[in-house]
């Protein structure tokens, strides 16, 4: 079976104000095409409700690293109460959106996707040694290129939603491992 | 374990609710199979007794399409309207009926392999479409049968997917992988 670590978990942003929710979900996409992940979107909900709309999309985008192993994000937008108000930015009239985003990202690294490893308990034992002592190095690595893209997302999400001006914390390292004593 | 005969890509869905042009729809995501070169079949069709919240209906359709000889691109199509009113609209000094419902609509897309079941005959063809599947076409397809048809077929439904979300001018319209096939 595919084994699933969690790198970041709940990484959340919330905003309320003015932004765009179109582009909002294309800087995204965009995001993940240029970053060469392959496109998944379990989720796309959308209601019109008498405060505005509301709106639900889950992504769950993977890049393949090597044939052993994935980064897969999973980011979840909940936006509430999304109301489309007319604005004039420099002479001319803008439509946008006004209401309350919120974000919540998740990143796995997984590894053994394409299930060669499970065949055999022997080969699932040899499998364990790697990843424990041969392939650890290795796993840090990507490890820190999971880091380092959802980080990167996170940026370019509270950029485009101009929220830099608030924020003073960074996330630079994987969360650190306690072994069981 | 034998031949494969179906590759599932992952399940694509859109929930709507709100006023639509119902009849628009239908006739896009028809006109839409037909311009990409699929069959387009409507398996079936159940129509509830209106109640006071509205109509429930249900569709089912399915699209297949020859991709080569051993290769067939297919789509099942789910897609339910729940508590269906129509409603008289007048747009551009124009009357037009929308439909106010909620939309469930998913997609299922896969693959189905060895489709005219030329390796279905005997044991010795069954186990030549064993060593075709498993030896030839899976090593340089990154684990998974077929997975260079499957990437098509797969960013080929996410299309569908986008057209459907931009015709209900969902708010998270667009696609960034439009170029993909």
């Amino acid at each position: 079976m595919v084994e699933r670590e969690t790198v970041i978990d709940k990484l959340r942003l919330t905003y309320e104000g003015l932004f765009v929710a179109t582009d909002l979900y294309q800087m995204i996409d965009n995001w993940f095409r240029q970053k060469a992940y392959d496109k998944r979107e379990n989720k796309n909900i959308e209601k019109v409700t008498p405060d505005g709309k509301y709106i639900e999309i889950e992504l769950e985008p993977w890049k393949k690293i090597t044939d052993y192993a994935r980064i897969v994000i999973k980011i979840r937008l909940i936006m509430n109460d999304v109301k489309e108000i007319e604005m004039e930015k420099d002479g001319l009239k803008v439509r946008m959106n006004q209401g309350k985003v919120h974000v919540v990202m998740d990143s796995y690294l997984e590894t053994d996707y394409e299930n060669r490893w499970e065949g055999s308990p022997v080969f699932y034992f040899i499998r364990v040694i790697f990843d424990k002592f041969i392939f650890k190095p290795l796993t840090g690595g990507w490890k820190s290129e999971v880091v380092h893209d959802t980080n990167h997302l996170y940026g370019q999400i509270r950029s485009f939603l101009n929220l830099y001006k608030f924020s003073t914390e960074t996330f630079t390292a994987p969360r650190p491992q306690y072994n069981a004593p | 374990m034998g031949p494969l005969t179906k590759v599932p890509a992952p399940t694509l869905v859109i929930k709507y609710e709100g006023i639509f042009d119902f009849e628009g729809l239908y006739k896009t995501l028809v006109s839409w199979f037909i311009d990409q070169g699929y069959r387009f079949e409507e398996l079936s069709l159940k129509h509830k007794v209106p109640s006071l919240a509205g109509t429930e209906l249900e569709y089912i359709w399915f699209a297949w399409r020859r991709h080569n000889e051993y290769t067939k691109f297919c789509v099942d199509m789910i897609f339910k309207l729940y508590d269906a009113k129509d409603l008289d609209v007048i747009k551009d000094g124009k009357k037009k009926r929308l439909t106010k419902a909620r939309i469930l609509c998913e997609f299922h897309g896969y693959l189905e392999l060895d489709y005219s079941k030329r390796f279905g005959g005997n044991k010795f063809l069954q186990g030549l479409n064993k060593f075709l599947q498993y030896q030839i076409l899976m090593k340089p397809m990154e684990g998974v049968i077929g997975s260079m048809w499957w990437d098509e077929l797969y960013y080929r439904t996410l299309k569908l997917h986008a057209v459907i979300k931009e015709y209900l001018a969902l708010e998270a319209k667009g696609n960034a992988y439009f170029d993909m096939w």
